[in-house]
């Protein structure tokens, strides 16, 4: 079928009463979750499965989907606006956008987070639209050695998400790694770390610990201060600072382009996704900026990268299962199970099949994306309006949320005290000045990389040469290869930048 | 509309089913007297929204409808299936606390980690459900049969992704090399969709992964099915051999099993197998769980079931060695 058939076809189903209630519906289940801490769209999608049985497929498709996109946009709310990540994906919001809030200008930061996630999100939905069943044959290129070089590459990178301190940057990528091998081995499946306890057997949820590292940290960092809260965050003062300037827009038109491009790349790697690609797109906007000192000190193109690449990730997620049938995340797995509580096996033939629901669901995620930018940006006044309920009253009840959220992820009260546990450890290290995010990214990337260095071992037989044995593979080696070797080069040659970065400055807006 | 002609019909209908359901509700109150006394939990040892979950949705769904038996559906995932199985092993035996168990929780977990109970720390009820696998390749590999695939692994190494280590794809591919005398190189991945991403990007040579879970792209000609692990071959992909037709004696099925605690009295458990039974010979539970599993339910009741769960654990406790090696 053509592309402009489909097009039709689905907006024709898309833009049915009941299917644009459906839609609606998902983007409002899914901006709450995002905004609640812990309560992420993985779980609200599997708990809500069961409502699902009786209704229409294509109506609870687009719906599912809703809450999963939807969520991107709520996640950054309360990331910009308390620093606590509403949704794992949203961690490195935290770091420019808080920055952004507690110089008052809360407003643009969500606007921005808002129409970079409307602009990427509905581009990457051309982009499945358009190019989804051949850019399912590309993702299929990316096999175990592929996926360990592309890994190395962003784990030489992530000490450029730390503000402060190269040096700290490195002990907590190190945390991270170790961090995430506590489970059971991904090979051999012997335990490690566990200390005999069948509770770590599956290693620490990412999830909780995006929770304690930052959200239940950051509300005992609150407890400390003893600031008034007036002097914590600066209100906009008027209605004309709420959304982004004119300025703002030409610093963040760059990163978002790059941002969603980035985000739709990775987004179709399985296992990848929205997390990863949202750091990648720090990284590359710390690197490409001419001014890389005010990352970290709320700079706009820092939340609207990695918000326009977290939405396009999300939106890039449904390829492999739209075009092949495979499910590339935890997230699309509950949604294929969707699809065939209804009857409806996802497959390579599923455009050819059911063409009304694969168009369907596509066109929904135009007007998903419409709905969430226009239910989010009038709210932006209302969310700011947040920071002036006390926070006395405001962190116990974020506090609660945390809890729910944490428990409703497994039913497991050990989820709970992990995330404290955690907590614990993230409120020590903010005492320290150790920036927790490098340690979240190098956990994801620790586990995705030592588990595909040894699958690629594994094939090879031992041969390191299966790393360089593709095209794919040799590129992004050698992408390694200069990131470690250019800097050194730069310093033996007496090349060094005209002004050098101040190693473990204290940013003037440093907390305590 | 007034209120009226609806409660007649209400009545109505519940006169008319009254008959119905009175043969098949008294025998069963005779055997297990005052059971259910309330809400039966019925924990799902994986994540909410998985296969095992809905499954279980579904029977809790049919027990309701036919017996009026209220079922409530707990997922407690963690530790491959441990933890809810640990949870329902150590809860009283009084048939209101029961486990929606699998072979890789019920025989496998506890047989290759110390996870604080044992295969036969349960009492059997039915299997509802029994998957089989298929040997996935692309549709470019060499082999055609199962015998040729064979004679390939013994000229070179052939490699095989699987859900994970200590899956059921790698406990199913173990007995089975073990069976035809031939080694394969195990390489696991992070859940069996991974692994037949690996087959079509030919990262790897085979995949074993569920049947049901394949079916539309071994349709669409994506992957090609070799055979498939089932005693007899599945309606819905009648070309698929079984292995047992390639000439090797050997047959696969993981399980979704109802079970209840050590010691939970003979008429509770007598009452559920029986209330099973009617559940999986059900006309829309089996239609709902084929669309989940890919293949139609069966059921093995009671002792028929015990048995089975010896002889997997004999099976199993000899190759756990193997499946904790590199």
């Amino acid at each position: 079928m053509d592309i402009l058939d489909g097009l039709w076809l689905g907006f024709g189903v898309s833009l049915s009463l009941e299917n644009l209630l459906y839609c609606l519906v998902g983007a409002v289940i899914g901006t709450a979750i995002g905004i609640l801490p812990g309560l992420g769209p993985t779980t609200t999608i599997a708990l809500l499965l069961p409502v699902t049985f009786r209704l229409d497929p294509i109506g609870s498709i687009i719906m599912l989907s809703g809450i999963y996109y939807g969520a991107m946009y709520g996640g950054s709310i309360t990331s910009i606006l308390i620093r606590i990540p509403g949704e794992a994906a949203s961690v490195v919001t935290c770091l420019d956008g808080y920055e952004m809030a507690r110089r008052g200008r809360a407003g643009p930061a969500l606007g921005i987070s808002a129409l970079g996630s409307f602009i990427a999100g509905s581009l990457a939905t051309l982009g499945v639209a358009v190019l989804g069943p051949s850019l399912a044959q590309v993702a299929l290129a990316f096999g175990p050695a592929e996926k360990a070089s592309l890994v190395l590459l962003g784990l030489l990178l992530v000490t450029h998400v730390a503000s402060g301190s190269r040096l700290k940057g490195l002990a907590m990528v190190a945390a991270g790694l170790l961090l995430g091998a506590v489970g059971l081995d991904p090979i051999t499946g012997q335990q490690r770390f566990t200390f005999g306890f069948s509770y770590l057997f599956d290693g620490i949820s990412i999830v909780i610990l995006a929770m304690g590292l930052f959200g239940v940290a950051e509300l005992l960092f609150i407890a400390l201060r003893r600031e008034a809260p007036g002097e914590i965050v600066a209100r906009p003062r008027s209605w004309t600072e709420t959304l982004p300037s004119r300025a703002d827009w030409a610093e963040s038109a760059g990163p978002i382009a790059r941002g969603g491009l980035l985000g739709f790349a990775l987004g179709l790697l399985p296992g990848a996704g929205a997390l990863i690609s949202s750091f990648a797109s720090y990284v590359l906007e710390k690197r490409l900026s001419r001014t890389p000192e005010r990352f970290g000190q709320g700079a706009i193109a820092g939340v609207a990268g990695p918000e326009a690449a977290n939405n396009a990730a999300a939106q890039a997620n449904f390829v492999p299962l739209l075009a092949l049938g495979i499910p590339s995340s935890v997230v699309m797995g509950v949604m294929m199970g969707a699809l065939m509580i209804q009857g409806i096996a996802p497959g390579p033939a599923l455009a050819t099949q059911h063409p009304e629901l694969f168009w369907g669901v596509i066109t929904s995620m135009f007007i998903g994306n419409v709905i969430l930018v226009l239910l989010n940006v009038p709210l932006i006044r209302l969310f700011v309006r947040l920071l002036d309920v006390p926070m006395r009253l405001m962190a116990p009840a974020i506090m609660l949320f945390c809890i729910v959220g944490a428990y409703s992820l497994n039913n497991n009260w050990l989820d709970v005290l992990t995330a404290m546990v955690l907590g614990a450890l993230g409120f020590l290290l903010r005492l320290g000045r150790f920036d927790p995010a490098p340690l979240v990214i190098a956990f994801v990337l620790g586990e995705v990389f030592e588990a595909s260095v040894r699958q690629a071992l594994l094939i090879s037989g031992g041969e390191l040469a299966i790393f360089v044995s593709s095209p794919l593979a040799a590129g992004f080696v050698a992408a390694a290869a200069l990131v470690l070797v250019l800097p050194l080069a730069q310093r033996l040659l007496g090349r060094r930048a005209a002004a050098p970065r101040p190693l473990a400055a204290p940013s003037p807006g440093d907390r305590l | 509309m007034s209120p009226l002609p609806r409660r007649t019909a209400l009545s109505a209908a519940a006169a008319l089913a009254l008959p119905l359901a009175l043969p098949l509700a008294l025998p069963r109150a005779g055997r297990a007297q005052g059971f259910p006394a309330r809400q039966i939990q019925l924990v799902v040892p994986f994540a909410a929204g998985g296969g095992t979950d809905l499954v279980a949705r579904h029977y809790a769904a049919a027990a309701a409808r036919l017996a009026n038996a209220q079922i409530q559906v707990v997922p407690m995932p963690g530790a491959g299936g441990a933890r809810g199985s640990k949870f329902v092993a150590e809860a009283a035996p009084d048939g209101h606390t029961l486990l929606f168990g699998t072979m890789g929780s019920n025989v496998t977990a506890p047989l290759l980690n110390d996870v604080g109970y044992q295969p036969e720390s349960f009492e059997p009820i039915a299997v509802v459900s029994a998957p089989s696998f298929v040997f996935a390749a692309r549709p470019d590999f060499a082999a055609q049969t199962l015998q040729e695939m064979l004679a390939q692994a013994r000229r070179q190494r052939l490699t095989y992704g699987s859900s994970g280590a200590g899956g059921s794809a790698h406990v199913a591919m173990e007995l089975f090399a073990r069976r035809a005398g031939v080694e394969f190189r195990h390489v696991p991945f992070n859940g069996s969709a991974e692994a037949v991403v690996a087959v079509m990007g030919r990262h790897v040579n085979l995949a074993l992964p569920s049947t049901g879970s394949v079916l539309e792209q071994i349709r669409a000609g994506q992957i090609r099915g070799i055979a498939m692990t089932g005693d007899a071959r599945t309606p819905e992909a009648p070309n698929l051999p079984t292995v047992k037709e390639s000439g090797i004696d050997f047959s696969f099925t993981t399980w979704r099993a109802v079970l209840a605690p050590r010691g939970t009295p003979a008429p509770v458990l007598a009452f559920l197998t029986e209330l099973s039974s009617r559940i999986a010979h059900d006309r829309e539970f089996i239609e709902l769980t084929t669309r989940v599993e890919g293949e139609p339910p069966i059921f093995v009741g009671g002792e028929a079931f015990r048995s089975q769960l010896q002889r997997e654990t004999a099976e199993q406790r000899e190759i756990a060695p193997t499946l904790r090696r590199r």
